[in-house]
C-alpha cells in the first residue's frame, strides 16, 4: 500500500473515539473528537483533498534498552523501534470538522478502531525506564494471595461453623456470605483497590462477624437451659445485641478516627474495616435474625439444633 | 460451665504480662524495631535470572561490591530475588538502584531488572508521624466512650489490654528483628480493633453480672463472667487464627510478616481479654456499686 507520508495529525489531538452506529443507516461507525486545534488542522487537511483516501496509522513504540560500559561506568541508552500498522482506511468525503465519524466498518472492527485511537491520545512515545515497573508489580501478587488465602480461610470458618452449631451455623454462614458479598459490593462502588491493608480490614471484619454470630448464639444456648425455645431464640439475640453494639461501636470509632487522620494505607484499612462494620453487624443481627425467625418461628419448636 | 479458678492465678498472671511488657519497652528502647523500607525509605529492587540463584550467592556479590546493609530475600522461586537497600548517606537514590544490579552483573550475566521501588524517607516520617497521632487520638475517645456506656474503671481496664497487646506485638518485631513496614502496621491496626472487641465482649458480660448476680464477692463474679464467655471466646479466636494461618502458609512472604503481627496480636489479645481488663478491674477494686442500674434498663436484665 502506498501511503502518501503527510501526517495531518497525531492521536494527542483525540479527545475522544467511541464505536456507535450510524443515526440514519444505523450501520456501525467510529465517532471521533477532536480537539479545537486538532478540528482546524483537519478541516485545512481534509478540504482540498475530498475523495482521496485517509489512513490511520497505529504506531507502537517499542522500548529498547541497551547497556554499554563505557571507561568503567555504566550507560543505558534509551531508544525504541515503531512498529506501524495502517488499522483504518476511509476515503475522504467532505472537508471534516472537529466531530466526524468513519463508516463502512463491521462491529468489530468499529471496536477495534476506537480503542487502537483511543489508545493512540497517549501518543507521545513513551519510553519506560526499565527501572520503574516491568512485569506485573509484587504487591499486586501478594494481594492476589492474600485474597486466595482469606477465601480459603474463610471456607474453613465456615465449615466449623457448621459443624459447631448446626441449622444456626447454617444460618450465620449465609449472614456471613452474604456480609462478605456486601463489604466487597460496596468497597467497588465506592472504588476503593484493595492493598494489603484492605486485606487487614476484611480479615479483622470476618473475624468480628463471626464473632457477632458466636455471641448470639452461645447467648441461646446458655437461654435454651432455662427457657423453651421460643422465649430462649429473641432472649439470645436481644441480649447478644447490647454487647455487640458496644463492641462493634468501639471498633468503629477507632476505624473512623483512623479514616479521618490516617493517610494512604492507613485510611484503607479504616475504610474497609468501617464498612465491613456497618456490614456485618447489619447482617449478624438483622439478617441472621430474619433468617432463624423463617426457621423456628411459625411452628412452637421444641427442640433447635444449635 | 467451665469453673476454672482464672482468676485464683491473676498474680502469676499478671507477673507474666509485666515481664512480657518490659521485655517488649525494653527490646524497643535498646534494639530498636527494624523498619522497612516503607518507613526508612530506600530502595527495593527485584532481580530475575535465567537460572537458579541462592541468596547467598547475590549478598556475597554485594558484599564484594561494598554493600553491607542490603536484605537479600528469594522470592518464591529460584530464579528470583528481591534486594531491599535502606538509604546510603551521600548516595544518590536512584544510583543506589543501579549500583545494585551492576554488582550483581558482575557475577551473573543473565540477570534482568524486574523492578524498582524508590521510597523516599519523608513519606516513612509522614507516615509514623499521623499513624501515632490518630493512635493516640483513637485510644482518647475509645476511653471516652467506655467510660460512658460502662465506669472509668472498665476504660482504663480495656486501655491497658489494648496498650499490653499493641506493646508486645511490636515487641515480638524488636526481639526477634523482623522488619516492621506498611502490612505490619496495618496487621497493628487490626490487633487494636480486635483486642478492643475481645475485652468489651468479656468487660459486657462482667457488668451484666455485677447488675444481675446478687450473691457473690467481685472476685467471683468475674471468675464467672470468664468461665461464661470461655467458650465464645475460644470460638472466636480459633475462627480467627485459621484464617491466620492460612495467610501464613498460602500468601507470599511481603504477607508473613503481616499474618505474623495479626497472629501473635489474636493470641496476645485473648489472654488479654481473659487476665488483663479483668485483672485491673480487681486491682483497682470494683464494687458493685461501681455499676450501680439505672432504673428503666433493670427490667429486661433481671429475668
Amino acid at each position: 500500500m502506498d501511503l502518501n507520508k503527510r501526517i495531518i495529525l497525531t492521536g494527542d489531538h483525540v479527545i475522544h473515539a467511541a464505536q456507535g452506529r450510524d443515526a440514519e443507516t444505523g450501520l456501525p461507525v467510529v465517532v471521533i473528537k477532536l480537539d479545537s486545534r486538532g478540528g482546524e488542522t483537519m478541516h485545512e487537511a481534509t478540504a482540498p483533498n475530498i475523495g482521496r483516501r485517509m489512513a490511520v496509522i497505529f504506531i507502537e513504540h517499542k522500548p529498547i534498552v541497551t547497556t554499554e560500559i563505557v571507561d568503567g561506568e555504566r550507560v543505558d541508552s534509551h531508544s525504541s523501534r515503531a512498529e506501524k500498522r495502517v488499522v483504518s482506511l476511509a476515503t475522504i468525503l467532505e472537508p471534516l470538522p472537529y466531530s466526524f465519524q468513519i463508516s463502512g466498518l463491521t462491529v468489530n472492527e468499529a471496536r477495534e478502531l476506537a480503542f487502537l485511537l483511543r489508545a493512540g491520545a497517549l501518543a507521545a512515545p513513551m519510553y519506560i525506564v526499565e527501572e520503574r515497573t516491568v512485569g506485573a508489580s509484587l504487591g499486586e501478587e501478594n494481594v492476589e494471595r492474600g485474597m486466595i488465602a482469606v477465601a480459603i480461610g474463610f471456607g474453613l470458618v465456615l465449615a466449623f461453623m457448621l459443624a459447631y452449631y448446626k441449622v444456626f451455623g447454617l444460618i450465620a454462614n449465609i449472614a456471613l456470605t452474604l456480609n462478605l458479598v456486601v463489604l466487597v459490593a460496596v468497597m467497588s462502588v465506592l472504588g476503593a483497590t484493595l492493598t494489603l491493608p484492605g486485606i487487614a480490614g476484611i480479615v479483622l471484619t470476618v473475624g468480628m462477624a463471626v464473632d457477632a454470630n458466636v455471641l448470639i448464639f452461645s447467648r441461646i444456648r446458655e437461654e435454651l437451659k432455662s427457657k423453651p425455645p421460643a422465649q430462649a431464640i429473641p432472649a439470645g439475640y436481644d441480649r447478644a445485641f447490647l454487647t455487640i453494639l458496644d463492641a462493634n461501636v468501639t471498633t468503629l470509632f477507632v476505624a473512623l478516627i483512623l479514616l479521618t487522620i490516617g493517610s494512604g494505607p492507613i485510611a484503607g484499612f479504616a475504610v474497609t474495616l468501617s464498612i465491613g462494620i456497618i456490614t456485618s453487624m447489619f447482617t449478624a443481627i438483622f439478617g441472621s435474625r430474619l433468617l432463624v425467625h423463617l426457621v423456628y418461628g411459625r411452628a412452637r419448636a421444641e427442640k433447635v439444633w444449635i | 460451665m467451665t469453673t476454672f479458678d482464672f482468676m485464683g492465678k491473676r498474680k502469676i498472671a499478671a507477673a507474666v504480662s509485666i515481664v512480657l511488657v518490659v521485655v517488649s519497652v525494653g527490646s524497643v528502647i535498646f534494639l530498636g524495631v527494624n523498619r522497612g523500607l516503607d518507613f526508612t525509605g530506600g530502595v527495593r529492587v527485584e532481580l530475575g535470572f535465567e537460572t537458579a540463584v541462592t541468596a547467598e550467592q547475590i549478598r556475597a556479590l554485594l558484599t564484594d561490591a561494598g554493600y553491607t546493609e542490603g536484605v537479600v530475600q528469594s522470592l518464591g522461586s529460584e530464579t528470583e530475588v528481591r534486594v531491599r537497600m535502606p538509604p546510603l548517606p551521600g548516595v544518590d537514590q536512584s544510583e543506589l538502584g543501579d549500583d545494585v544490579v551492576t554488582a550483581v552483573r558482575s557475577g551473573f550475566d543473565d540477570v534482568t531488572l524486574r523492578n524498582l521501588e524508590f521510597v523516599g524517607p519523608a513519606v516513612g516520617e509522614e507516615l509514623t508521624e499521623k499513624g501515632g497521632l490518630a493512635l493516640l487520638v483513637a485510644l482518647g475517645v475509645v476511653m471516652f466512650y467506655i467510660m460512658w456506656r460502662f465506669t472509668g474503671k472498665f476504660a482504663v481496664g480495656a486501655v491497658a489490654a489494648l496498650v499490653h497487646d499493641v506493646v508486645i506485638t511490636v515487641g515480638a518485631f524488636s526481639v526477634f528483628q523482623w522488619t516492621f513496614n506498611l502490612p505490619e502496621l496495618a496487621a497493628l491496626l487490626a490487633v487494636i480493633g480486635y483486642s478492643l472487641n475481645d475485652t468489651i465482649v468479656v468487660s459486657d458480660r462482667i457488668r451484666e453480672n455485677f447488675r444481675s448476680v446478687r450473691r457473690g464477692t467481685p472476685f467471683e463474679i468475674i471468675n464467672q463472667s470468664l468461665n461464661q464467655t470461655l467458650g465464645r471466646t475460644l470460638v472466636t479466636s480459633l475462627t480467627t487464627l485459621l484464617v491466620l494461618v492460612v495467610l501464613l502458609i498460602v500468601a507470599g512472604d511481603q504477607i508473613s510478616g503481616f499474618a505474623t503481627a495479626l497472629t501473635i496480636g489474636v493470641v496476645v489479645g485473648t489472654y488479654s481479654s481473659i487476665y488483663v481488663a479483668a485483672n485491673v478491674l480487681l486491682a483497682m477494686g470494683i464494687t458493685k456499686q461501681d455499676l450501680a442500674l439505672p432504673e428503666r434498663e433493670g427490667a429486661d436484665e433481671t429475668p
